[in-house]
């Protein structure tokens, strides 16, 4: 039989060799972003493993370390935990400081500082009502926030679990992160739904395809991108993070160039993917953008969408195109104490940095919000009224009482308020759109486009300038000057 | 924070600049009238051509426009048109007949007046951009100069159709005034063109021009004539270039006689009318929108993320491609010098260019764009932009797929936007208007609320520049209408159909009655179908037809029939009309009842693998086939019987004794 | 049952049939689908071709193997009749066909592994292996080759003509393949030559006359 062997093998060969020949045309490398996806997770029943009963939410917290004794130290070296990044260095400042939620400023509520008991409601902790909270107790640490899924579980001032709330049925049901956990406090920010960033809001708890092609297509959850090891949630805002930490990237799944048709690759050396996939932004809920807190305090008709006594005049936008300015992943930032050169400009209160020029920089989508905020007059710097309790604000009306009250060794209140408009920049990445609703030519290019040009610094519209080859603006996919 | 904001600011300073800079390099121009004086003087209506010749040859501008004259050069005799009906008498709108537009302009020396030139101009001025005919009729004489003579006869430059009566009226041209070529309607970036048509239809020709301008406020319409708004106007007389938006043509201009054209952030709505010609005959709109964010009532809207057209979106124009013939900065290979160069480098200069830029632009070679024909096929094709060749890497059989399909056929799969199915002149409605059905549409086609469906144009083989046929989409028109009979045939005049309807006729023995009362010799119903070729409303690879099965099934779209009308009014068979290139293979058919016309590739010569099986082949396959299976079926049953028997008394065949053949 | 078992066909030989049945099987199938389609969930037109093109080479490979090992081993000589007697054999043949076949006759050619084949097999391979067989794959490979070069597709009339003749020569390759198929059938036991096929033995009478070298020679 041996003597079968060649003429077996031979044949073979011959069919091996066809067939290689025929499919070789389909053989390529192919882009799978799939392949970055984690797999479910399947959670424990936690139901019969939690005893009880919890008097107050430390309780909890000590019986969730007694089996995930790591949980709390991890959670502390975190933002979620210290409202304050890494040190960095910023760009144009001399001193390397950490920055957070916890000492700065923005032109929404201004800031935490003589507000934290009621800004802590959003906190991974329990306790926080001034400035001796204590940071090193890993009791105080709030699982439930993040990881209850009845449904049922609400925090008060200082991150205290809401009265009421039965401890025992909300800690029996933790699980895996999911949207509603994150979106607690992030589809929030501003203060109540959409408010704040453009492109985060209650629609994105149950969204359909129209609103997040991860999110409503794909059924992605928030940590299916945010992809989180020892409780290290990737991902941040240009509003916290103003160099470039451990950021969620799209082509942590996608590949640089991505698009079949070749033209469209060449944009993604200076175009974000956001750029063209975000093409409109608050898609289902308005957001806020603009916000004066210069007329608060008068007795003028109250509509929660354009005028409160509390809070001052606003408008608000729903499914409208972003801003576009050049971002390189870094963000100038106003600290709380800078001086204001002319207070009859708009003072930024952060900035995306990066231009034409810059190698790492693209154009990215923004939404842009414009306020107009308390600052000393004779100090020439914002300040931190205290907006929220006895004396804030939003009691009293009475601006000289919440400033004194709110001014601390960095923004020393003199006893002269004024108000000076503000611009806030928050960077676009969420409800992303596939091709089907991504931009198109005309959207950015010609006559009708949103883009800008020359405000972008290029001579003209580039598509018909020749090329960023004319310009000097064309770049290589690596990033490098050509 | 100093450097960053000063650069904020530098930014914001430099866009107000840039806005600045974008203004037109066109000088301001003085408005003047016939006599040269300038309208703020005259009160007189803007002449362009006397306005615009300060640095332009306009004189030549329009001896070199077909938009101008359309067919007004390229006139014969009734009925020696190539490919014209016995009554057309030029391949232009000035002479061509159209069942669309229906009525029929006169030419001199008919006995029977249809539409005079003054009616031509007030009916149809609609979609002409003025001088050639509209200035100077058929006789080629200024039509405002006292030369032209008033006589009675029916000259019908002179004479109009009086409605009520009938009877011929002489036009007071010098009244009137003629229609100049109006430079304003396409090379402003706000025309007012419904003003422009209302001076045409109220018999104002004059004030067309002047009109136009309505929009950038210049002028404004006064009890008589229009009145200047000196307000608009410098000391010095002049108007600035950037308030009357002086620019190269946009789509937009050219949308105004062509097809419905649409830019802008607000949602596309369809308005379907005879108005927007090519629109209305093959369902074209030029926009980059997606379809599914307009406001069209679209079918499976939610998966059209299209655009209406590819190259739309992709910021190509009108003009980019259908150029000026003598503009320097364009070239195609059709206008290459041939033999062993490909590009001519000497160009006139855009000086020269600026001052005689020649108005024939860069045209293809449809049926419908008939007039100048020496320019067909110099516009720019898919080729001179396109690579095929290497974007379909993919496609098997390149070569033969290039030979017998134009791009048109697999990128223009469905025209989403409905056209014209038919049109019945031969039992008009009281008011004179025909019944018309269009395909593509579940309703009415005024109601935008109306389900748009789009419809699959049909695809003919069409004679390309290189001899060879290649099958390009269409749609199919068919209009149905009375014919005068006899040596010169005409169409039955609006005004007698309309009498004979408003004498009672309500079906067409009833029509034909009244029509031959009225002295018609032998009224008869000719129909006839147009193909409208399809190139625009193309679509990008992604969009464009590449499966296989598409046409390589017994169900291939290369062969799927298209409906003609609900019902033809004879039955006699419809005859083709303006055909232009393309040769029509195929049969007249009925589908579901009713009238089709079925394309068949087989019969214009093209071999579709899958569905253009050569049937004798498959008769003799199967012949043998048959042949083969029916004597094995024979000689197994034999073999059978003779085993069962055999089967006792011969245990083993083989043993037998040796037959005949050892 | 008696009769000697001799092998008839080496392995090679063997696994040359098999494979070139199964590719004309294929083949057939796959070429009737592309000449008529019909929608099937799995019949999809790009994969029927392209499984087409796939055997079709593994059909001209093995046809171009299956002649080396043909004239190599010199068993190309089966497929060659003896001139001598040729009207007469096939004569013979044909009657036992039409008649002799009826009656229990024996078969007028002796099979032996020396001489497998009768002579109206013999003028039925040489026509299907040296026309029908170089036919079809010319046609086929003309059309498989107008992707890349129309112009030898075009000098012999172009995909219709091809089409149309390599259509024909796939209902003739069918009728073969029904006729080849019944014949099978008609051997000392329905199953003897498919057995033969098979395995490479066959039982062979004891041929009591001349031995089998004389046989072939005859």
């Amino acid at each position: 039989m041996r003597a079968a062997a060649i003429p077996i093998a031979v044949v073979s060969l011959l069919i091996a060799g066809v067939v290689f020949a025929f499919t070789l045309r389909g053989l390529g490398p192919v882009d799978n972003p799939w392949a970055k996806v984690p797999p479910p997770i399947s959670p424990t029943d936690h139901r019969h493993l939690i005893q009880g009963p919890f008097s107050d939410g430390p309780s909890v917290t000590r019986a969730c370390l007694e089996c995930h004794p790591d949980a709390a130290s991890q959670l502390m070296k975190t933002s979620h935990w210290s409202w304050a990044g890494q040190k960095v260095k910023l760009p144009g400042r001399e001193e390397v400081i950490a920055v957070g939620k916890k000492n700065l400023i923005n032109n929404f509520c201004i800031a935490t500082g003589p507000n934290i008991a009621a800004c802590s409601a959003c906190h991974a902790g329990y306790g926080w009502f001034n400035e001796d909270f204590d940071f090193t107790k890993e009791e105080n640490v709030d699982c439930l926030i993040c990881h209850e899924q009845s449904g049922v579980y609400e925090k008060g001032l200082g991150g205290q679990p809401a009265k009421g709330v039965d401890l025992l049925a909300v800690a029996r049901s933790v699980g895996p992160t999911t949207r509603r956990n994150c979106g607690a406090c992030h589809f929030k920010g501003g203060g109540g739904d959409a408010v704040k960033h453009g492109d985060l809001d209650g629609s994105m708890y149950h969204p359909s395809q129209r609103i997040d092609v991860h999110m409503g297509r794909a059924d992605f959850r928030c940590s299916d991108c945010h992809q989180t090891r020892e409780h290290r949630i990737p991902g941040c805002a240009m509003s916290v993070c103003i160099d470039r930490p451990s950021r969620v990237n799209c082509t942590d799944c996608h590949s640089e160039t991505p698009h079949v048709d070749q033209r469209l690759n060449e944009h993604t050396a200076t175009v974000a993917c956001q750029t063209c996939h975000i093409p409109r932004m608050a898609i289902d809920a308005p957001t806020k953008m603009a916000w004066d807190w210069s007329t608060a305090g008068q007795d003028l008709p109250e509509d929660p969408h354009t005028y409160l006594k509390a809070k001052g005049s606003f408008t608000y936008a729903q499914d409208v195109r972003p801003e576009y300015d050049w971002y390189d992943g870094r963000a100038y930032r106003y600290l709380t104490g800078d001086k204001i050169d002319d207070p009859s400009q708009v003072v930024p209160i952060n900035l995306p940095i990066g231009g034409p020029g810059d190698a790492d920089a693209k154009i990215w989508p923004f939404k842009v919000h414009r306020g107009k905020q308390v600052y000393d007059k004779k100090y020439k710097h914002l300040l931190t009224p205290r907006t929220w309790g006895e004396g804030g604000f939003w009691n009293e009306f009475d601006w000289d009482k919440a400033c004194r009250l709110g001014e601390t060794p960095e923004a020393p209140y003199s006893g002269e308020y004024g108000f000076v408009e503000t611009v806030m920049y928050w960077p676009l990445s969420h409800m992303v759109q596939p091709k089907e609703k991504a931009l198109q030519c005309n959207e950015c290019h010609g006559p009708q486009g949103v883009m800008d040009f020359k405000a972008l610094g290029f001579d003209g519209d580039p598509m018909f300038r020749g090329d960023r080859r004319v310009t000097g603006l064309l770049r290589t996919q690596q990033g490098g000057e050509k | 924070m100093k450097p960053l904001v000063s650069l904020l600011i530098a930014g914001m300073m430099a866009a107000g600049l840039a806005a600045a800079e974008d203004a037109s390099l066109h000088p301001p121009i003085r408005l003047l009238d016939a006599a040269g004086t300038n309208v703020l003087e005259s009160g007189r209506p803007v002449s362009p051509m006397r306005t615009c010749a300060g640095c332009h040859d306009t004189a030549y501008i329009e001896s070199h426009s077909f938009h101008a004259a359309l067919g007004h050069d390229e006139r014969t005799a009734a009925g020696f048109v190539e490919g014209g009906r016995p009554w057309d008498y030029s391949p232009g709108p000035f002479g061509r007949w159209d069942p669309l537009d229906y009525r029929y302009l006169t030419p001199p020396g008919d006995e029977r007046l249809d539409l005079g030139l003054a009616d031509w101009v007030s009916l149809f001025g609609a979609r002409h951009v003025g001088g050639g005919p509209a200035r100077l009729g058929h006789a080629g004489r200024p039509l405002d100069r006292p030369s032209l003579s008033a006589s009675g006869d029916l000259n019908p430059d002179a004479v109009v159709l009086e409605p009520p009566t009938g009877q011929p009226r002489v036009w007071d041209w010098r009244a009137s005034g003629a229609v100049e070529m109006n430079c304003f309607l396409c090379h402003t970036s706000r025309p007012d063109n419904k003003a422009r048509i209302e001076e045409l239809a109220s018999g104002r020709f004059d004030w067309s021009a002047t009109a136009t301008l309505a929009a950038t406020g210049v002028a404004r319409r006064a009890e008589s004539g229009w009145q200047y708004d000196r307000g608009q106007f410098s000391e010095r007389g002049t108007v600035d270039a950037q308030l009357l938006g002086l620019a190269d043509p946009e789509p937009e201009n050219c949308g105004l006689c062509h097809s419905q054209v649409h830019a802008g952030h607000e949602p596309m709505q369809l308005d379907l009318s005879l108005a927007s010609r090519a629109t209305a005959t093959t369902g074209r709109v030029f926009s980059g929108e997606r379809m599914s964010d307009s406001a069209v009532n679209l079918a499976g809207k939610q998966n059209m993320g299209r655009p209406w057209d590819v190259h739309a979106e992709r910021l190509v124009g009108c003009t980019d491609c259908h150029f000026s013939m003598n503009n320097p900065a364009f070239s195609t290979s059709s206008t290459a010098p041939g033999g062993k160069m490909d590009f001519d480098p000497r160009r006139s200069s855009l000086g020269e260019y600026l001052m005689r830029p020649s108005h024939q632009l860069a045209k293809g070679t449809t049926a419908q764009g008939a007039t100048a024909r020496h320019l067909g096929g110099t516009m720019r094709r898919c080729n001179d932009c396109h690579r095929a060749e290497s974007s379909h890497a993919w496609l098997p059989y390149q070569a033969a797929h290039f030979a017998a399909l134009s791009c048109e056929a697999c990128h223009i799969p469905h025209a989403a936007a409905p056209a014209v199915e038919s049109i019945d002149w031969t039992v008009p409605s009281p008011q004179g208007e025909p019944r018309v059905t269009w395909r593509g549409i579940e309703g009415d086609a005024g109601d935008r609320r109306a389900l748009v469906t789009g419809f699959r144009p049909v695809l003919l083989p069409r004679l390309g520049a290189d001899g060879r046929l290649r099958l390009v989409p269409c749609n199919l028109i068919t209009a149905a209408y009375w014919i005068e009979s006899g040596p010169a045939p005409r169409p039955v005049r609006l005004p007698d159909l309309e009498k004979a309807v408003a004498g009672g006729a309500a079906d067409r023995r009833a029509v034909r009655a009244a029509l031959v009362a009225q002295g018609y010799v032998n009224p008869l119903v000719r129909t006839e179908v147009q193909p409208h070729e399809m190139h625009h409303g193309v679509v990008g690879g992604r969009w464009a037809t590449r499966s296989c099965d598409a046409c390589h099934s017994a169900g291939s779209v290369l062969n799927q029939p298209m409906t003609l009308a609900a019902a033809l009014p004879a039955r006699t068979a419809p005859e083709w009309a303006q055909t232009g290139a393309l040769v029509p293979a195929g049969e007249w058919s009925v589908v579901d009842g009713r009238p089709a016309y079925r394309p068949s590739t087989h019969a214009a010569g093209f071999h579709v693998l899958g569905h253009d099986g050569q049937r004798w082949i498959d008769a003799l396959g199967i012949a043998i086939l048959a042949g083969v299976l029916l004597a094995v079926a024979i000689h197994g049953g034999l073999r059978v019987r003779q085993a069962l028997v055999r089967g006792g008394s011969a245990p083993a065949k083989g043993r037998t004794v040796e037959g005949p053949g050892r | 049952m008696s009769g000697r078992r001799r092998r008839i066909y080496s392995t090679y030989e063997r696994t040359w049939h098999w494979i070139q049945m199964i590719a004309v099987v294929v083949l057939l199938a796959t070429g009737f689908h592309i000449h008529a389609p019909v929608r099937l969930p799995l019949a999809d037109l790009a994969a029927m071709v392209w499984f087409h093109n796939v055997f079709g080479f593994i059909l001209i490979g093995n046809a171009l193997l299956g002649l080396f090992y043909f004239v190599t081993t010199g068993a190309i000589r089966q497929y060659v009749p003896e001139r001598k007697g040729l009207a007469a054999a096939v004569a013979a043949q044909v009657r036992y066909y039409t008649r002799g076949i009826f009656r229990g006759h024996t078969h007028p050619t002796r099979k032996t592994p020396e001489r497998r084949l009768n002579p109206l097999q013999q003028l039925t391979y040489l026509a299907l292996l040296n026309l029908l067989l170089p036919l079809q794959i010319a046609s086929g490979l003309l059309m498989w080759g107008a992707a890349r070069w129309p112009h030898a597709a075009g000098a012999v009339g172009g995909l219709p003509l091809l089409g149309a003749v390599h259509t024909l020569g796939s209902y003739l390759f069918l009728s073969f393949l029904i006729a080849h198929l019944y014949l099978i059938t008609t051997g000392r036991t329905p199953l003897t030559h498919l057995e033969g096929m098979a395995t490479g033995y066959e039982n062979f009478e004891e041929p009591e006359g001349p031995p089998p070298a004389a046989d072939l020679r005859r």
